[in-house]
Parts: C-alpha cells; sequence; structure tokens
C-alpha cells in the first residue's frame, strides 16, 4: 500500500473531528505543460499484433545482458521451463510493470489529452498517467509503472520513463532488470490504424549496452475495454 | 507511488482504521466534544481558503461541462446516508434510510459482525474494484479523462478503472455483470447524469453495512459549482436503486474538490495487501 493510505488516513481522523478538508498537498503546486502542437494523436484501443513474449532486440538478436544479469534470466527461464510460474511476479497479480505491460495479451486505450497521455489497459484494470512535463524528476521513488514524462518528436510520441521497481520482469520470458532502468518509448503512427513502436531499454547493472526493441499496435474497434480482475480470475 | 510501509506504520494504519470505525458509529449518541470556539472556526475557514487557493493556483477547466484533471474528495465517511434539507447528523439521517425488512436485518448482521471483530470481507478488501457507490467515496485522488465518446475515471485507489460511455448507446445486449457495472452518461444543461447497472452482488453500498443485489441501479448527477473559497468543486448527488434491498430510491451525496495541486499516484492494492481475509474473516494487519 503507498504511503498515501496513510496521510489520508490521519486526515481521515482529523475531518471526522473538523468536517474541514484536510490540509494535504501542501508543496508547491506542479507546473502542467502542455504538449507541442503538430503531434501525433494516438487517442483509441490498440493491441500488440503480433505478440511478443521474449523480446528481441530491433537486430533480431537475444539482449545483451551481464555476466549477472545472465544468470538471473537462465535462473527465472529454468523455473519456467520445469513449470514453476510462482516465479513470475504477475502470478501473484502484482502489477506487470513498464515495459511489460504492454506484452500482456490484452488491448489497452490510449487516452491523449493536453493535460496527459493516458494508458488504460484491459489487463488487471493498470493504467499509466503520463504528464508533458520537460524533466523527469532526479530520484523519484521506484514503483510498477516508474515515473515516466512524455513530448513529442517529429511524427512520434516519445516517453521517458525512471523510477521503476526491481519486481517486475521486462517480458514474459523473464528478462531481469534493477532500479537503474530507463526506458524510452516511441510511437509513432504510420497510418490511421497501426503504430510502429520500440523501447530503448537501457540498465548497466543488467545490460552491457543500451539496446531496443520493436512492436506494431494495430487499432481495434470501439473504445470499450473488459472488467478484468487478476485477483478474481488469477489469469495475467 | 508504491511504497512499502513498514509493519509498525501499518499497524498504526491499522490502528487508526479502527478508531475511525469506532468514531464512524452513527447510532452512538453525538460526542460530547465542545462544540468550536469563534476563534477556532475563523482559524479554520482561514485554512481552508489557503487550501483552495493552493489547490485552484492550476484552475480547473472554465467551461461547465469539462471536469478534465484530478479532485479529491474531502476526508472520508464510511457510509452513504440520504441527504435532507436541511441535513441532519449521521445518527439521525441513518433512520430514513428506506431498508426493505431483509437489508435491515443483513445490515445488523454486518454491524454486529464487526463489533465481534469478524467484519464480514468487503470487495476491496480481496483487491476487487470496489463496486459503485461504494468506490465512490474513495478516500484518494481521481483523474476525469475525457476522449470522444467516452469519459473515462481513474481512481488512485487500487486503480479502478470506471468508463462512462457517452456515445448514446445503451448496454449492449450482452454486457456481463461485472463490480463496477455498465455506466452510460449524458448531459442535462451542465450537468452529466451517468446511469450505472449490471452489477454483480459481490459489492456493498457503503464500507460500513448496506448490501446489494443485481437489480441495484445507481444514477449520478454530477455538477461542477464554484465553492465558497472561490475553488472549483463537484457535487455528485447519487441516487440508490434496489427493490430487493430498499423500499424506495434514495439519494446520497459526495464533494470534490478541485486538486489542480496533485497528481494520481499509483497504487498497488495486490501488493502486501493489509486487509487481506484470512480463512474469510477481514482483519487488519
Amino acid at each position: 500500500m503507498r504511503a498515501r493510505g496513510l496521510t489520508a488516513c490521519v486526515a481521515l481522523i482529523a475531518v471526522l473531528a473538523l468536517r474541514g478538508p484536510c490540509a494535504h498537498g501542501s508543496e508547491a503546486a506542479p507546473v502542467f505543460e502542455q504538449p507541442s502542437a503538430g503531434g501525433p494523436n494516438l487517442t483509441g484501443k490498440w493491441a500488440m499484433t503480433p505478440r511478443i513474449t521474449h523480446l528481441m532486440t530491433s537486430e533480431g538478436k537475444e539482449p545483451p545482458l551481464t555476466a549477472s544479469g545472465k544468470a538471473e534470466y537462465d535462473k527465472r527461464r529454468a523455473a519456467l521451463k520445469a513449470g514453476d510460474k510462482s516465479v513470475d511476479p504477475v502470478s501473484d497479480c502484482l502489477m506487470h510493470g513498464t515495459p511489460r505491460l504492454l506484452y500482456a495479451p490484452y488491448p489497452f486505450l490510449i487516452l491523449q489529452t493536453s493535460r496527459s497521455v493516458n494508458f488504460v489497459h484491459e489487463v488487471n484494470h493498470t493504467f499509466r498517467i503520463i504528464y508533458w512535463d520537460k524533466t523527469l524528476p532526479e530520484d523519484p521513488d521506484p514503483d510498477y509503472l516508474g515515473y515516466s514524462i512524455a513530448r513529442f518528436e517529429g511524427p512520434a510520441l516519445v516517453i521517458d520513463t525512471i523510477g521503476l521497481n526491481d519486481k517486475t520482469w521486462l517480458d514474459y520470458s523473464g528478462l531481469p532488470h534493477g532500479e537503474k532502468l530507463k526506458l524510452e518509448e516511441r510511437y509513432t503512427l504510420t497510418n490511421p490504424s497501426t503504430i510502429q513502436g520500440s523501447v530503448t531499454i537501457t540498465d548497466p547493472d543488467y545490460y552491457t549496452a543500451p539496446w531496443t526493441t520493436r512492436f506494431t499496435l494495430r487499432k481495434q474497434p470501439g473504445m470499450a475495454l473488459k472488467e478484468n480482475v487478476c485477483m478474481d480470475t488469477h489469469q495475467m | 507511488m508504491t511504497r512499502g510501509l513498514t509493519s509498525a506504520v501499518a499497524s498504526m494504519v491499522a490502528a487508526l482504521l479502527l478508531v475511525s470505525s469506532a468514531m464512524a458509529q452513527e447510532e452512538a449518541p453525538p460526542p460530547r466534544r465542545a462544540p468550536p470556539t469563534p476563534e477556532q472556526l475563523a482559524a479554520r475557514e482561514k485554512r481552508n481558503a489557503e487550501s483552495s487557493a493552493l489547490w485552484n493556483k492550476n484552475p480547473a477547466p472554465q467551461d461547465p461541462r469539462d471536469f478534465s484533471g484530478v479532485w479529491w474528495t474531502r476526508g472520508y465517511d464510511r457510509t452513504f446516508r440520504p441527504i435532507t434539507d436541511p441535513p441532519l447528523p449521521p445518527f439521525e439521517s441513518v433512520k430514513l434510510l428506506p431498508l426493505t425488512p431483509g437489508e435491515a436485518a443483513s445490515r445488523q448482521h454486518h454491524l454486529d459482525m464487526e463489533k465481534a471483530g469478524t467484519p464480514i470481507p468487503d470487495a476491496p478488501t480481496q483487491c476487487f474494484p470496489h463496486g459503485v457507490p461504494r468506490l465512490i467515496a474513495s478516500p484518494y485522488p481521481i483523474q476525469y479523462v475525457y476522449s470522444p465518446g467516452l469519459i473515462t475515471i481513474l481512481h488512485e485507489t487500487a486503480h479502478n478503472v470506471r468508463f462512462i460511455h457517452m456515445d448514446g448507446k445503451p448496454a449492449p445486449a450482452d454486457t456481463p455483470r461485472t463490480f463496477l457495472g455498465y455506466s452510460v452518461g449524458h448531459w442535462e444543461g451542465n450537468t452529466l447524469v451517468i446511469v450505472t447497472d449490471h452489477f454483480n452482488d459481490r459489492t456493498q453500498i457503503d464500507e460500513e453495512a448496506l448490501s446489494h443485489g443485481l437489480k441495484l441501479k445507481v444514477t449520478e448527477r454530477i455538477t461542477k459549482f464554484t465553492n465558497k473559497y472561490g475553488g472549483a468543486e463537484l457535487r455528485n448527488l447519487i441516487t440508490i436503486e434496489d427493490p430487493d434491498h430498499f423500499t424506495q430510491p434514495w439519494t446520497a451525496e459526495r464533494t470534490f474538490p478541485w486538486r489542480g495541486d496533485i497528481r494520481v499516484a499509483e497504487y498497488s492494492c495486490e501488493e502486501n495487501n493489509r486487509n487481506a481475509p484470512v480463512n474469510g474473516i477481514e482483519r487488519a494487519k
């Protein structure tokens, strides 16, 4: 549970007693940046086609794991091969994390607005809210989805992410990462129903060099997502 | 951001929740606390005005139909009660709940079980979506996101997501019953009217004791207004209908001040769920 729970509970006591607003968010108000003009509009319902379970580099090679990265990866692969799914964090319904959420076999909405870009995934109703900030914070507290900022670069929407915890896998095959992970996602609309995307992964503790992996998203009809509750169905 | 709380802090939270439960027992006589002095009242109003100024530094959209952005209800009330004019204290308004005999018995059972230290698990204790209207009471920030034909409400609490279908079409014939139901919205003047049904029967109306069944229909009327501190605020009038539990529809209220100063953060219920039931019994860990 996150720290706001505690604050909310304290506020709750105060409010029950005082019936006034809690004195929350007293830090300086953040500036909400607007997107620059002329970028693509990616709003719609999307699905990755074909599905990718094992990330490869854009050159079609295995990712450049460090020795310790390879040791961890081999351990996970061996466990999965032996049928032990419990090594996979999503088996406990933990969030897929970024970027693995993209590779979950479920559709998702991109809701692009002047206030934020929102990725709303069907799988376990998980969402990312990405602001048009110009800079990343220096040392955000690590969590599953990380701290992301968005910008347009030519025809591409570019999302930079840091602040990821080390509890997630990069993909369904078990590729590891640590808290130093930095991501750059790029989304380019190549026609009204196709996005060519890529993720560049930088994590010196697990990979000898930054590497890029590619994917294709196809637009789906409508905007409806099903209610998907992992804790109820245990299917991720 | 998800931050693992230490067990010490978690127990503190649990203790606070227990205290708050006790404080919210509306059958208890009103607390014999001295009413606030004029000085205390003035100080509170000053604090509220200062907070409101900060919250509205990044202002809410001007368009009365545009709710895009972050809102956060004040405090937490774990009960829904019928609104009255003039407002009544909770221990009075609770008597106005139009309970069927079955719901009255069910409600008493919930209260008794909680008093015995073995509360009946509520959906969110298992990281299931809260249900509606239960979710509306959540004391966490929410963000409205507008897109063509759809209003999405992103709730920080346990990453609940509500989709309000604004395309004028009714729920498709094969719509399944779900925790959050199927919501169809339309505008009446500058009021967003949301009708939600197709619920499953696995959630509660409120955190305390009110239940519902498959016939639940919830109508929300959400209007933006300027509060007495000059800040933007949403008022949601929530009408609850379920003939198997209530003898007539009744309407509760929640308000949500604009919060231009904050962002909706990540909340992982599934990690370190402190409220997970053990052998079907809810307990604070």
